[in-house]
């Protein structure tokens, strides 16, 4: 994905992030693509809302701000949750 | 109180939000955006400096500001200090408090970091005693645990008036009773409770007590620090420079009378004037009916959740706490409930450890966090309502 992500840390235990993840443009997530890839348990609690697990980390997906949580970042760096959101979009 | 009228004073609201994070910072009325306004486009110029016009008006604006601040509190002239928020506030006593190595001081498990840290902080410098008294799992206190703990070497006592995570009162005419009795100064954070309820300090008789102008209706970088005239000279100022004294010799100077020897240099001007009409707004509507009103609030926020089976923190019962609620529901990660709630309802909520990290580790036992919703005189029963909903739907679906 080619536009950037402002990222903000969230409150959290040192060691283990939370991240905000925020596109500096608008962009329109498909969340039906993102929902089939493979590797990631995912559950989607309404249309406009995915949510994908991989081992301890978390990535929440809002289609409506195409804002996205990442939880249990570790180790708790802003670099992290970049490489974190490009795995699922790559 | 007319909440429509006072929601109107609120234009951010149009924007369809229902913010229930006050207890992190509060909105801003118009009145008070309109006083600093007033400043930069009619009379932005230095305070107690300029023999002309603008400085003038500046000066009488400045200083009226701390005269309602005064009032507000039940003050006297000159025990009003303006700070950038009750961090400051409770530093510059930490910091001007003249410890002595081997020194107590008495705090609890229940305090935001504002007032745990400085207190961690000069017990390393000055080689201090710090005990920190536990409450049961509500947050309510033994009071006997501070009269136990008070003994010779204590030098102070630093609790808050109201928690930050447990929205719990605590009993300060209590512990001030105490505190009196064993002749003990006490330190009061009250950025929880000046924004909600009557604050009379010189019924209260405490020494100091710190709030948070940006919690009241006042602009953000704004606080406000009490230090009770029978102090005013035991605390000497860590910080000098402009403003702070009234002659100065090669190495040696004499301090002002009044709250300047606590402001050195340029204050926030602007900030000062806002805060000051931010206490003049909650003034006309009254703290008791600010408090009445605030507690219908929480009775239908809290029996709310509870009727939901969502797991609630701090006093059950609604007589001994305010609409400061924090909550989990079943194991939902907090922070993923907050983002829920805002990407979908538009509810802003706050969520993680709250500056509080004793209290989740100790006292609730949630070092995970939780989420925590609070209320002030915009929040309608309506939008708690809504609120509820959301909840209702997080519960449904599962994240």
């Amino acid at each position: 994905m080619n536009v950037k992500f402002s990222v903000k840390k969230l409150c959290q235990k040192e060691g283990i992030g939370n991240f905000k993840l925020t596109p500096e443009e608008p962009i329109d997530i498909n969340l039906d693509e993102l929902q089939k890839k493979p590797g990631f348990e995912t559950k989607r609690p309404i249309e406009s809302v995915l949510i994908m697990k991989k081992g301890d980390v978390t990535w929440t997906i809002s289609k409506k701000n195409s804002s996205i949580l990442i939880e249990n970042v570790k180790p708790d760096t802003p670099e992290r949750a970049l490489e974190l959101l490009n795995e699922i979009f790559s | 109180m007319d909440i429509e009228k006072i929601r109107n004073d609120f234009p951010i609201l149009r924007k369809g939000v229902i913010y229930l994070d006050s207890a992190a910072s509060s909105l801003t009325p118009e009145p008070v955006i309109n006083s600093m306004i007033d400043f930069y486009h009619n009379f932005r110029a230095n305070v107690s400096r300029g023999v002309y016009e603008f400085s003038t008006i500046a000066t009488e604006k400045y200083e009226e500001a701390h005269k309602k601040v005064q009032e507000f509190f039940n003050a006297k002239n000159g025990e009003i200090i303006f700070t950038k928020n009750t961090t400051e506030s409770i530093n510059i006593v930490a910091f001007s408090f003249p410890f002595k190595k081997g020194d107590k001081i008495i705090t609890t498990y229940i305090e935001h970091h504002s007032n745990f840290l400085p207190w961690v902080k000069v017990s390393e410098i000055f080689d201090l005693e710090l005990e920190i008294i536990k409450p049961d799992e509500e947050g309510i206190f033994n009071l006997k645990d501070f009269e136990d703990a008070i003994d010779r070497k204590t030098k102070l006592i630093a609790v808050n008036h109201i928690s930050n995570v447990l929205g719990v009162i605590n009993d300060i005419e209590g512990i001030v009773e105490i505190a009196r009795k064993k002749n003990v100064p006490i330190l009061v954070d009250g950025a929880q409770a000046a924004p909600h309820i009557p604050v009379d300090l010189k019924s209260l008789d405490v020494d100091f007590y710190a709030a948070s102008g940006h919690k009241m209706l006042g602009p953000t970088g704004t606080g406000v620090l009490f230090i009770n005239d029978r102090m005013r000279d035991i605390i000497k100022p860590s910080f000098l420079g402009g403003g702070t004294i009234k002659d100065v010799d090669k190495k040696d100077y004499k301090l002002v009378d009044n709250y300047e020897r606590f402001e050195p240099g340029t204050p926030h001007i602007a900030g000062g004037i806002g805060l000051g009409k931010a206490c003049e707004y909650l003034s006309k509507i009254g703290m008791e009916n600010v408090k009445n009103y605030e507690h219908k609030l929480t009775e239908r926020i809290v029996n709310g959740l509870v009727e939901r089976g969502v797991n609630i923190f701090g006093p059950r019962d609604l007589n001994k706490r305010i609409g400061v609620v924090s909550f989990e529901i079943e194991n939902l990660p907090p922070h993923r409930v907050a983002f829920f709630l805002s990407e979908n309802f538009n509810i802003a909520v706050r969520s993680g450890h709250h500056c509080a990290y004793n209290i989740l580790k100790y006292i609730i036992k949630r070092e995970q966090g939780t989420c925590r919703a609070s209320t002030y005189i915009y929040n309608t029963e309506d939008e708690i309502d809504k609120f509820l909903e959301a909840i209702d739907e997080i519960k449904r679906m599962g994240l």
